[in-house]
């Protein structure tokens, strides 16, 4: 018994010593693939692609359902052909607006954050600079979507983050841009993330233009909500020097791993060109349909002369099961497929020809926007045509002093308005122009577009076959997304607070934004 | 050590006796019948055929034991010949079951709840697809339910219901006393020798976390001292599909009443009203107009009868020292849909060998299973549009089962291969008959299990066993998609992903056992262990191909890689003791400390414990005649169990194209253990000579301080934060009937019955956190609700008005809520249980197995898509003149108009059912359906030929079986098997998508022994 308990004994320890030699746990707890958070402290070249990725994910992420069968649809660049899809008849989905705020959130303004504060501590002004130029593109896209949203408690890490209005939200933009801007001007000539930087390869310089007609941007939107504002930044903006060329426009560069998502949904068939497109681009005679639309497959299916064929939106599931994909144009090559001969085209996030149509609002309400409404009015289309096309300076010419007017897209369907390209003597009548020419060279920025359309109403749509939405008749527009239901689940109490004290109504698709007084 | 030597044999063993051993009810032989020289180690084992011999002494005694039978002493005179006959034991107590670590025990001295399953048909009746699915409705608590894969399929195990809330609530599986890595799909029926199921954590507290949700315990055949035997087996199996959705046969392709070839509908004309119509193809060398025909069996044709062969071969052979078994089995399978495949090779090699005068013992076992996988389809509600059954299940009900056949064509303009299909390039549409050729994929797993231990005996009552044990697989499988396959692959996809894992576990274990005096026994056990557990992954996704159907990596037009990769390694150290008192009384202990690599270092050990009283009141106090056997048992244990790797710190990943990502996982650098705590009584009542017998069990498990992902608001920062927190109650009653109705020389019924009922109940998940979402498809959402039982299931509903009137809008189509709003149902069963009986008949046995789940919803995608896509028969209704709400569908709800009166509003029910149904926004509480069902399990029905046949023969034994599995459902309201699922994760139970139609499978299996 003795002997057995020495054993036990023996053994019990030997154990006990090399249960407990644990020294290597914390080498095997540590995952080889990731990358530690302390290594990205003092790296600029990690911090950079940290900011490359919340560039780009600002375009990239939930880019069909955020953005192509939500924001262009309803800016009614293009119509639904995919009868499941039910954005066009102005149905909100609930696990696509989950995914648009989770997305949105997680891939870039949890970077952006992450850049900001890291760039901070580092004493890296260029980059910090860059970072909040980046979170004002792509938190202003976000408000504009939502309306009030968490914005000064981001990254709070705690169970409940409360939303701040949208005019707070605003008024933190001109913050955020002033510091930038503070930051570019006191480093002339710098440069940070050269490398990763896939707006500008980190020049300062070309970030300050940005910045700049960023605030043009977002000094406008906010026109009608408070006008002594929107027309003091508006005039800093334009002083301290906006896009003039187009070679100055801020774009995202692509490549064949990180792509336009255009030329990934495209080969899905689910949209085609609107009736609208078709109504002005044919109306205009504009050149610039080539690089926005494709011939129908079919043809001159409606006898009108063109194979540029556009549909109606909100069309029923049942005219959508019988087929629209063949008679309805798609996008031009450009934006299709790589493998189809698609060029897979940078994302623009601004480019010079909207810089002076927001001039040329401005100018035609005496701000001093360094032009008259008519020049800048006639230099941004100049821009716009020659961002996208090679074309001869007559050409250009001629159309702006087109007098034809929209179309009707089919035999009997009318016209929504009958403004021409020429531009016109009536105020109301040159907004129009303006936001109108805005939208044909804003094509593929759905987000600044649907914005525009809530802000003044232009360019006028076509009223949609129908609307399975009680609050959104089908001769109105959606005026904002409602909130997810994650939020719901997750932070009710603060979405509360913020329906009942800062939206200004109900959380529905009809409620409008605080700059919203059309 | 020399004093050691001593226990050898005293006595001179100065003869060779032999006999055979038979059983007295049916005067077969018995082989494995123990037989030892009392008062020494000298033993042996009777082989197949029941034949013994041994080296004794003449006066000295032989005692012959086998489980079940009566024991006998038999003083060995002067004959060399002793035939023994062993008569059954009434009372069958000294039953051996295995236990933890693959110890063997009587079973009466257990203080805890454990259900041992026939063995003897499991290579009869060989479950299709998955090994532990021959469990199914055997043991009172267990629920096993099968993803819907196809030949082969994984299955959710789960004892005692769901406990964890982080996602595993599945059984561990062990296999001759060491824990595999993966699951039991891929074993061989041929191997097993037996299986037991340790039902709750009091049972397994020895095998440490991994246990807390009881263990399927399983040990492998063994070869036998004896003459060399050869065993064969063959199985053919058809499995035929039986498609429970009830199809129309009266409107075709298009909406509105108007024919459309291209559409995916069946809402166009009435049969009949058309001639011939407009060919759908969009070949334009097919343009023959078709007839305007019912097709009522174009779903049903595009499945086809399963087939299955299994052909297995083994080879015991030994002598004293040494016994090897050797078992080869192939397995070749294809499944009700065409295409769908699988071969399996299974190689196994035991040898148990015993030398330096039987001190010492060395065992070893390697298994290699290898298995080809053709076209498993995916599972998963939404982006599963390769799952050939979802575009099956929608054929409009005017399609051609000899047009849809031809799935593809050339484009004459292009001359590239197209898809046949009537409505180009839908996304979420295709040609089934495309889909399972043209997207195909192949799967290739390499598996070894094996483990090598050496047992030295100290002293007869002392030894010391010495194991190392690996279960390891890699697995490549590659998808290949032609060109036309829509949206997902318009050049053509190509895909790979290479997996590995490897458990890895080597153990101690020094045991002793003394007999203090007449009246009481101590089993002493000191053990170690060390559990090293990598796995690893790499996916490549060619996000399409730059040359069409070159399926290469380097053909990728967007490329994609993923990697992972996680490590832990868990060291522990227990011991566990019996003490018992006149064999009648039992006390247990354990006590368990491990150490974990993946909690943070102040929290990496950590003990628990278990303990356990059992007594056979029946050997203590004079009960009446009438009862042969009562014990009562109670116990209670603690497990502990860690957590995943890498939760500790917040970390960063590289992405495509060089970037870097932030983990959206807040970490918690403070984790500790998780505990489950379990307690349970129990009561064994054996009556009339143990011929009725009960074995009822309580029990109550709290699940506590439980690791999980807690969803906080995404502005927060994070997604989801790791937390300490949780407890979820499981409680329930476990009751196994066994009678032994009628037992005559010829003639004998077995029944065995048993129920369970589990309650669970989520007490608390964490501070100020009410209820816990775990997301779902587009149909439902997964809940856990604080008082709530586990599994809550929230659809979109109907609006209602305080009356609980559904409230119908102007269109006449009910008012739907806007998110997941109503609680549709539960997904657990309220009772599980199943009845067993065998009869057998001189040579003839005959067995059914009936299987009931009672309880439990579960939501129905598929429904939701095909009532929208206007091809089930519901949606006849109205047709001409449209359909009222609440009266001629949905009769049960009171329907009323926004104004309060009641709905007389006709709607078209093409309108109407994309409503309700469809893909993105469905009514979700229209499509629960209960998932209650009753099934005849297993029939089996045996033949063994008699010795007289077989001595004409060079067969020792020959036995052929009819089985079927799965024959009909006594009752089954959904119209879809609820036991099969869209995988097996933790919200898989509260949903069904374009899973396969329940197929029965009847067979026939030969068994033949030279």
């Amino acid at each position: 018994m003795k002997n057995i308990l020495l054993k036990f004994g023996f053994f019990a320890s030997v154990a006990l010593i090399l249960g407990s030699c644990t020294k290597d746990f914390d080498e095997i707890n540590t995952n080889p693939l990731a990358l530690d958070l302390n290594s990205l402290e003092n790296d600029p070249l990690l911090q950079g692609q940290l900011f490359a990725r919340a560039q780009f994910q600002t375009f990239y992420s939930a880019f069909q359902t955020g953005q192509n069968q939500t924001c262009d649809i309803w800016s009614q660049y293009f119509a639904t052909t995919q009868s499941r899809f039910e954005t066009d008849r102005y149905a909100m989905i609930g696990g696509w607006i989950d995914n648009q705020w989770r997305i949105h959130y997680s891939e870039e303004i949890k970077q952006l954050k992450t850049v900001m504060d890291l760039s901070q501590a580092n004493g890296n002004e260029v980059a910090n600079a860059m970072a909040k130029i980046s979170w004002v593109f792509a938190f202003q896209r976000l408000t504009d979507y939502f309306g009030p949203m968490p914005y000064f408690e981001y990254g709070n890490l705690e169970l409940t983050v409360p939303y701040d209005s949208q005019e707070a939200i605003y008024s933190d933009f001109f913050v955020k841009l002033d510091e930038a801007v503070a930051q570019l001007e006191a480093n002339p000539g710098g440069s940070a993330y050269a490398a990763s930087d896939r707006m500008y390869g980190g020049n300062g310089g070309a970030w300050l233009k940005f910045a700049n007609s960023l605030r043009l941007r977002v000094a406008m939107r906010i026109r009608y909500a408070d006008p002594a504002k929107a027309q003091a930044e508006a005039e800093k903006a334009v002083a301290a020097g906006v896009f003039m060329e187009n070679s100055e426009g801020a774009y995202v560069a692509t490549d064949e791993v990180n792509f336009h998502r255009y030329q990934a949904i495209t080969d899905w068939g689910e949209f085609r060109m609107s009736a609208l497109a078709e109504s002005i681009l044919e109306g205009y005679g504009d050149p610039r349909i080539e690089v926005m639309y494709a011939p129908a497959e079919d043809g001159d299916s409606d006898g009108d002369g063109s194979a540029y064929e556009g549909l109606l939106n909100g069309q029923t599931v049942l005219t959508l099961e019988a087929g629209q994909n063949l008679n309805h144009s798609d996008m031009a090559l450009k934006w299709k497929s790589i493998s189809l001969g698609g060029a897979n085209p940078p994302y623009t996030a601004m480019n010079a020809a909207e810089a002076y149509f927001l001039r040329a609002e401005g100018a035609m309400l005496g701000w001093n926007m360094g032009g008259s409404a008519k020049e800048l009015y006639e230099e941004g289309i100049r821009k716009s045509m020659t961002e996208l096309l090679n074309i001869d300076a007559t050409a250009i010419e001629s159309y702006i002093a087109s007098t034809s007017s929209p179309v009707p897209y089919e035999e009997g369907a009318g016209v929504t308005t009958d403004i021409p390209v020429a531009f016109a003597a009536e105020p109301e009548r040159q907004l129009e122009q303006i936001i109108t020419q805005k939208w044909i060279a804003n094509y593929g920025c759905g987000y600044e577009s649907w914005a525009e359309l809530r802000r003044t109403g232009y360019p006028k749509q076509y009223e949609r076959v129908t609307s399975d939405n009680p609050d959104v008749a089908t001769d109105e527009i959606i005026s904002r997304s409602v909130y997810p239901t994650i939020e719901y689940d997750r932070n009710l109490e603060e979405l509360q607070f913020a329906v009942d004290n800062y939206l200004g109504g109900p959380d529905k698709a009809s409620t409008k934004l605080w700059w919203d007084k059309n | 050590m020399g004093s050691l030597l001593l226990f050898q044999g005293m006595m001179s063993q100065d003869k060779t006796v032999s006999g055979t051993v038979t059983a007295a009810s049916d005067g077969n032989p018995l082989p494995g019948v123990s037989i030892v020289v009392q008062g020494t180690t000298q033993g042996t084992q009777t082989d197949f055929d029941g034949n013994y011999s041994i080296q004794v002494g003449q006066g000295q005694t032989l005692q012959f034991s086998y489980i079940g039978m009566k024991g006998q002493d038999i003083s060995v005179g002067t004959s060399n010949t002793i035939n023994v006959i062993m008569e059954e034991d009434a009372s069958t107590l000294d039953e051996v079951v295995v236990t933890a670590l693959g110890l063997k025990r009587q079973k009466k001295s257990l203080t805890y709840a454990t259900q041992t399953v026939e063995t003897e048909s499991i290579d009869e009746a060989r479950a299709q697809k998955n090994l532990v699915n021959s469990l199914q409705g055997k043991v009172a608590g267990l629920s096993i339910q099968t993803s819907g894969n196809g030949v082969n399929s994984s299955s959710r195990v789960l004892l005692r219901g769901n406990r964890s809330i982080s996602g595993n609530s599945q059984a561990l599986y062990v296999v001759d006393g060491v824990p595999l890595g993966g699951d039991i799909n891929n074993l061989s029926p041929d191997d097993i020798a037996s299986i037991s199921v340790l039902k709750g954590a009091n049972a397994a507290a020895l095998y440490g976390a991994r246990a807390n949700n009881g263990a399927i315990i399983i040990t492998t055949k063994s070869g036998v001292d004896g003459k060399t035997r050869v065993n064969y087996t063959a199985t053919v199996t058809t499995e035929i599909p039986n498609i429970l959705f009830d199809y129309q046969n009266q409107y075709g392709q298009g909406s509105q009443g108007v024919y459309n070839p291209s559409s995916v509908n069946s809402w166009g004309p009435r049969f009949g009203t058309l001639g011939q119509v407009e060919n759908w193809s969009p070949n334009p060398e097919i343009s023959q107009p078709l007839p305007y025909e019912a097709q009522p069996n174009n779903v049903k044709d595009f499945f086809q009868t399963g087939l299955s062969m299994a052909n297995s071969l083994s080879v015991t052979s030994g002598g004293e020292q040494t016994q090897t078994f050797f078992n080869y089995t192939h397995d070749n399978r294809s499944g009700i849909v065409p295409n769908n495949e699988l071969s399996r090779h299974n190689v196994s090699i035991k040898v148990d060998n015993k030398f330096l005068n039987d001190k010492f013992k060395l065992s070893a076992r390697v298994n290699y299973i290898r298995s080809d996988i053709d076209n498993e389809f995916p599972a998963g509600a939404e982006g599963a549009f390769d799952n050939p059954i979802r575009y099956a299940y929608q054929l409009p009900r005017n399609i051609r089962t000899v047009d849809a056949r031809v799935f593809q064509y050339t484009d004459p303009s292009t001359g590239s291969v197209r898809q046949n299909f009537w409505k180009p390039l839908d996304n979420g549409g295709a040609n089934p008959y495309w889909t399972i050729n043209k997207n195909l994929s192949r799967l290739e797993n390499n598996r070894v299990i094996g483990y090598t231990s050496l047992t030295y005996n100290f002293l007869p009552n002392l030894n010391l066993l010495v194991r190392t044990a690996v279960d390891q697989a890699s697995e490549v499988e590659v998808e290949t998609f032609a060109n036309d396959t829509y949206i997902i692959a318009q050049n053509g996809n190509y895909k790979k992903k290479q997996s590995k894992y490897t458990e890895w576990n080597s153990d101690f274990l020094l045991t002793y056992d003394k007999v203090i005096n007449d009246n009481y026994t101590l089993n002493l056990s000191v053990g170690g262990n060390n559990r090293q557990a990598t796995s690893e992954g790499t996916n490549v996704d060619n996000g399409g191909l730059n040359t069409p159907n070159i399926f290469t990596v380097t053909n990728a037009a967007q490329l994609s890689v993923n990697e992972s990769f996680g490590e832990r390694q868990v060291h522990s150290l227990y011991t566990f003791g019996q003490f018992s008192i006149k064999d009648a009384l039992f006390l247990d202990a354990t006590y368990r400390s491990d150490w974990s690599s993946t909690l943070p270092e102040a929290n990496r050990r950590f003990d628990y414990y278990s303990t356990g009283l059992g007594a056979v009141v029946s050997d203590m106090v004079a009960l009446p005649s009438f009862i042969s056997f009562l014990k009562l048992r109670g116990s209670y244990a603690q497990v502990g169990n860690d957590t995943s790797p890498y939760q500790l710190v917040r970390a960063a990943s590289t992405q495509a194209g060089g970037f870097i990502n932030i983990s959206d996982i807040a970490p918690n650098a403070n984790l500790r253990p998780e505990r489950t705590n379990s307690t349970e009584f129990g009561l064994d009542l054996r009556l009339f000579d143990s011929r009725l017998g009960f074995d009822l069990t309580y029990y109550k498990t709290n699940s506590v301080d439980q690791l999980f992902r807690q969803d906080v608001p995404i502005p927060s920062g994070v997604s989801v934060r790791f937390v300490n927190g949780g407890d979820v109650e499981n409680k329930g009653f476990e009751a196994v009937l066994t009678a032994n109705p009628i037992r005559t020389k010829d003639f004998n019924w077995n029944l065995t019955a048993n129920f369970s009922k589990n309650e669970s109940e989520v007490v608390r998940l964490n501070d100020n956190l009410e209820t816990l979402s775990f997301g779902g498809p587009f149909i439902n959402r997964f809940f856990l609700d604080v008082g709530e039982p586990w599994g809550n299931i929230y659809t979109r509903g109907f609006v209602r008005d305080d009356q609980g009137r559904v409230i119908v809008g102007d269109n006449g189509v009910p008012q739907k809520t806007g998110g997941f709003s109503v609680v549709a149902g539960n997904v657990n069963p309220d009772w599980l249980g199943g009845i067993s009986n065998t009869f057998s008949y001189k040579n003839i046995d005959f067995s059914f197995l009936i299987d009931i789940r009672q309880g439990g919803v579960v939501t129905s995608v598929t429904n939701s898509i095909l009532a929208a896509r206007g091809v089930l028969e519901e949606t006849l209704i109205g047709r001409d003149g449209g359909l009222v709400f609440g009266q001629d569908v949905f009769s049960n709800l009171n329907a009323v108009k926004t104004d309060g009166t009641p709905n007389d509003i006709a709607v078209d029910p093409e309108l109407f059912w994309n409503s309700m149904g469809g893909e993105n926004t469905p009514l979700g509480e229209a499509f629960v359906e209960d998932a209650s069902n009753v099934r005849m399990r297993e029939i089996t029905l045996g033949y063994s030929f008699g010795p007289k046949l077989l001595d004409r023969t060079f067969m020792r034994s020959a036995k052929i079986s009819l089985v079927g599995r799965n024959l009909f459902f006594f009752s089954n309201s959904a119209p879809f098997d609820p036991e099969i699922l869209t995988g097996t994760g933790v919200i898989s139970e509260s949903f069904e998508s374009f899973v396969p139609p329940v197929s029965r499978s009847i067979g026939m299996n030969l068994k033949i022994g030279f």
